[in-house]
């Protein structure tokens, strides 16, 4: 007889359905699998079959036949173990053909029996979900995760006998409660608050520009100037995430396989990967196709400190998801697309010794100069809507704990203004300003006439691009937004134009 | 008929000159050469042979193989042709035998026998040279940019060397005022050095000023020809203003070949704390005369200038009368706090306590007035242009 069961590939963030057929037939005792499989994958026969007789399952002298369909589909991983060791066990009539119908079954099998965790856990049962099924079994470990899908029965699982007892009805687990949004009560005073950073005013307001439209951010300052602690707080006043959103977030650490024993993420998520880091780790992709460091920090912040020293093909890279806010990494048999919509902010200093323009401290010629800042090209650079050097810290600033606004104050400005441009882009697909396409800015970021004024004297003078002429756009639409202006006036542009990249002339002189 | 005979004479010992310069010679083995062939034309015609016992005499000279190679594939060339060929591309060449080489340099014991220049030659009644560091600040730039400017304006030659930092500034503040300026170059006139200049060294010819240098075209940037340069810079001075240099630097060897010759040092003052004002406040301390403007050295040359003087007394407080009236008070808060010096634009919000969305705006149309300048992303300082800063007196 053929048994059916089903468990799932992860493709990118999203699930697909895998079928695990199972045909047991007369013939020479011989247990293989097909399917086009990984090698891991195919070793789950010697694994079920093991795991099988150690549970105290005596096979029949018999020729097993798996399939995995569709067949087209690569599978990677060991995630199917479980749903093949359930299909042969219903395929020798020892767990009921009813009971594995609309049900689901991921994890990986120890040869003792023992269910082991697996990633990619949260989009597999949403996928589940969609499809109508009425439960899944998965390994505890990933029980939580799995359990953030509401309207299906989670079952989190020790061993194969456990999953066994279940289906045949004498089981004495019950289904994990829904936890959804009860998840995660982090303290917040545990995490850092921009009540602590003394003095540095306008870079702080940058900041919340850039938390209000999502905009990228370039930092250039001598060391030990809070450029580091600056961006460690942004994540702190970014709007709160929806529920969707953070269901979106929590899939693709999932995937990654960074949601064990976690539940939903529901803070913007913060990555500050070392300089020495890899296309793969920053981008996505590797030997198992996997979200780079840029999916991870998707609706968060992603920091890269000390710019320069990355690897240039490494941060041109970056060019791609920069623009389009999604990354593609694309594989011999397939293409994965992982969402990447998080801010950029990028620390560097302004020559190899850091203390330039400060020349009484710096020792740097101008061609070391310019050799050091070279290192970023100019299209990446014009990325970047918001540039900001930032001052040392003086002893007074240290000294005197004035008390400083906190994220909380600032993020409910953030998020006023975040709400102001959620209803203007009610029928495009841009959420915020930083979002826009070329033809949207135009649409959207009106000028008023003293501003238009500025802006013409603006172009002439500092010889922009058409690229950073509409960055600047989207910039001031943000400014204005959170001075809840209905256009673009000349202060809002001025301030705009301030954060415009440095003059390279400057930097060349 | 005689004079006809005198242009060929001249013309032929250029031809000789030139050879002479391309084998490219130490100015030690310069004397040596002309020691013993008697004089250039001889040096070049002579015969393999008597190079040959030359090189074997003056063995303690050390010439390397590369030089002697040199030296017999020039002499194997067609030298009028070669002469031909160097005033086909715009260059010219003089020798200290010829009338138009310049009378300062002529009266020096270690004279460059000749100079190549694209241009003209500096032939002002005064000339000043402007030096200082390549790796200046905002102070030294601004000070040399004026100074040299207002020199300028009065008809003074401003010579320096086309460096990065003062050098640029220098010849930038002269040109902005239509005034000649000459620079002499530690490479061959045809390469610009540093290749980012190229705009200055373009702006310098079409002014009519014009690029010198000892040594032959096509001649690299060597460090070991950038002293010699400087020989030449102060040689043709008739003073010397350091405006910003540390205090072991290329311009105090400048310096020091100008007090060799008898030359004006001037010396712009700076703070004691900076380092790349150490060179000029301990010339001051030396002797040399502290410049708070051009006026300092016009002074003492004033038997040179004659008239040409008087007018544009009141510039600077016309300008103060302007800025009074056009600027708003916010915009007045703001000037007022700034210095030369660029400041942050987090030092400048504290200090004025204007919220930091209003500062931009402010700041950006100081910046249209043009009597701030911004410096990098977040700097602001005084342009140090027509606002009172460097006061003509």
């Amino acid at each position: 007889m053929i048994a059916k069961v089903y468990s799932a590939a992860v493709l990118g963030i999203e699930a697909e359905l895998i079928l695990a057929e199972a045909d047991v037939k007369d013939g020479l005792p011989c247990f293989s699998m097909v399917g086009a499989l990984a090698c891991e994958t195919r070793e789950a026969k010697e694994r079920v079959r093991i795991a099988l007789e150690n549970s105290g399952y005596r096979l029949p002298v018999k020729r097993i036949t798996v399939n995995l369909s569709p067949a087209d589909i690569r599978k990677e991983g060991t995630a199917f173990d479980l749903s093949v060791a359930i299909a042969v066990l219903t395929a020798f009539g020892l767990v009921s053909e009813k009971a594995v119908e609309k049900s689901m079954f991921l994890g990986e099998l120890c040869f003792d029996g023992k269910v082991n965790p697996v990633a990619g856990v949260l989009p597999a049962v949403c996928r589940a979900k969609e499809e109508g099924f009425v439960q899944c079994f998965v390994p505890e470990e990933n029980e939580a995760e799995a359990a953030l899908v509401r309207g299906i029965f989670v079952y989190g699982v020790k061993t194969l006998r456990e999953v066994a007892a279940v289906l045949n009805g004498n089981g004495d687990i019950l289904p994990c409660r829904e936890n959804g949004n009860t998840a995660e009560e982090d303290k917040e005073e545990l995490l850092p608050d921009f009540s602590e950073v003394q003095g540095q005013k306008m870079a702080k307001r940058a900041l919340e520009i850039a938390a209000a439209g999502r905009h990228n951010v370039l930092m250039i300052g001598p060391p030990g100037t809070g450029k580091t602690m600056l961006a460690k707080r942004l994540p702190t006043i970014l709007p709160s995430l929806s529920f969707e959103e953070s269901l979106e977030i929590s899939k693709i650490y999932s995937v990654a396989g960074m949601l064990r024993n976690r539940r939903l993420i529901t803070k913007p998520p913060f990555q500050a990967p070392h300089h020495t880091i890899t296309q793969a780790v920053l981008a996505g992709g590797g030997r198992k196709a996997t979200p780079g460091m840029v999916s991870l920090a998707h609706k968060g912040v992603l920091f890269l400190d000390e710019f320069p020293e990355f690897r240039r093909e490494t941060i041109e890279v970056l060019r791609q998801p920069l623009e389009e806010r999604e990354i593609t990494v694309s594989r011999y048999d397939a293409a994965y697309t992982y969402p990447a919509g998080g801010i950029l902010i990028a620390a560097m200093n302004p020559c190899a010794c850091g203390f330039y323009p400060d020349r009484t401290k710096c020792s740097c010629s101008q061609a070391q100069i310019k050799r050091y800042l070279g290192k970023i090209s100019r299209p990446l650079l014009e990325r970047f809507d918001i540039c900001m050097e930032v001052m040392p810290v003086r002893y007074s600033d240290l000294k005197d704990g004035v008390p400083q606004e906190s994220s909380k104050e600032i993020r409910k400005r953030v998020e006023a203004a975040r709400d102001i441009q959620k209803e203007r882009y009610k029928k495009i697909a841009a959420l915020c300003n930083a979002e826009l396409s070329v033809r949207e800015a135009e649409q959207y970021c009106i000028l008023s006439r003293e501003a238009k004024k500025r802006m013409e004297k603006a172009y002439e003078r500092l010889s922009l691009s058409m690229r950073s002429y509409h960055r600047i756009l989207k910039t001031a639409r943000t400014i204005a937004d959170l001075a809840s202006a209905e256009k673009i006036e000349e202060a809002h542009l001025a301030e705009a134009l301030l954060y415009r990249e440095p003059d390279r002339k400057y930097w060349g002189e | 008929m005689a004079e006809k005979n005198l242009l060929a004479e001249r013309r032929e010992n250029r031809v000789y000159w030139n050879a002479f310069a391309q084998f490219r010679l130490t100015p030690g083995m310069q004397k040596a050469v002309l020691t013993y062939f008697d004089n250039a034309v001889y040096a070049v015609l002579a015969k393999e042979e008597e190079w040959q016992r030359f090189f074997r005499l003056a063995q303690r000279l050390c010439f390397t193989e590369a030089e002697r190679e040199r030296i017999r594939t020039v002499r194997g060339k067609n030298h009028v042709k070669e002469l031909e060929r160097l005033e086909e591309t715009g260059i010219n060449f003089v020798t200290a035998e010829e009338e138009q080489f310049p009378e300062r340099l002529r009266e020096l014991s270690d004279a460059p026998r000749w100079l190549y220049y694209i241009g003209s030659l500096p032939k002002e009644d005064l000339q000043i040279a402007v030096i200082g560091a390549r790796k200046c600040t905002p102070y030294g730039s601004a000070a040399a940019w004026n100074i040299a400017g207002a020199l300028s304006e009065h008809g003074v030659g401003i010579l320096s060397g086309l460096a990065y930092g003062v050098d640029k500034q220098a010849h930038e503040g002269a040109l902005a005022k239509g005034g000649k300026t000459y620079a002499v170059l530690g490479c061959g006139v045809d390469i610009c050095y540093p290749e980012c200049n190229r705009e200055t060294y373009e702006r310098i010819l079409c002014a009519g000023g014009g690029i010198l240098s000892e040594y032959p075209p096509g001649t690299p940037p060597l460090s070991c020809l950038f002293p010699q340069r400087n020989r030449i810079i102060a040689g043709l001075s008739d003073g010397i203003l350091v405006a910003e240099a540390k205090k072991k630097s290329g311009s105090m060897i400048t310096v020091s070949f100008g007090l060799e010759y008898g030359k004006n040092i001037y010396s712009v003052p700076g703070r004691i704390t900076d380092v790349v004002s150490e060179g000029c406040n301990y010339l001051i301390r030396e002797g040399a005369k502290p410049v708070l403007s051009a006026a300092d050295i016009l002074e003492d040359f004033e038997k040179v200038l004659r008239e040409k003087k008087k007018k544009k007394e009141h510039k600077s407080s016309k300008n103060y009368e302007f800025l009074k009236n056009v600027l708003a008070t916010k915009e007045k808060i703001v000037y007022a706090s700034l210095r030369l010096r660029p400041k942050h634009i987090e030092e400048i919000q504290e200090e004025t306590k204007l919220p930091p969305e209003e500062l931009p705006e402010v700041l950006q149309s100081l910046c249209e007035y043009g009597c701030i300048k911004r410096y990098g992303q977040a700097y602001y300082g005084l342009s140090g242009e027509n606002n009172g800063f460097f006061p003509e007196r």
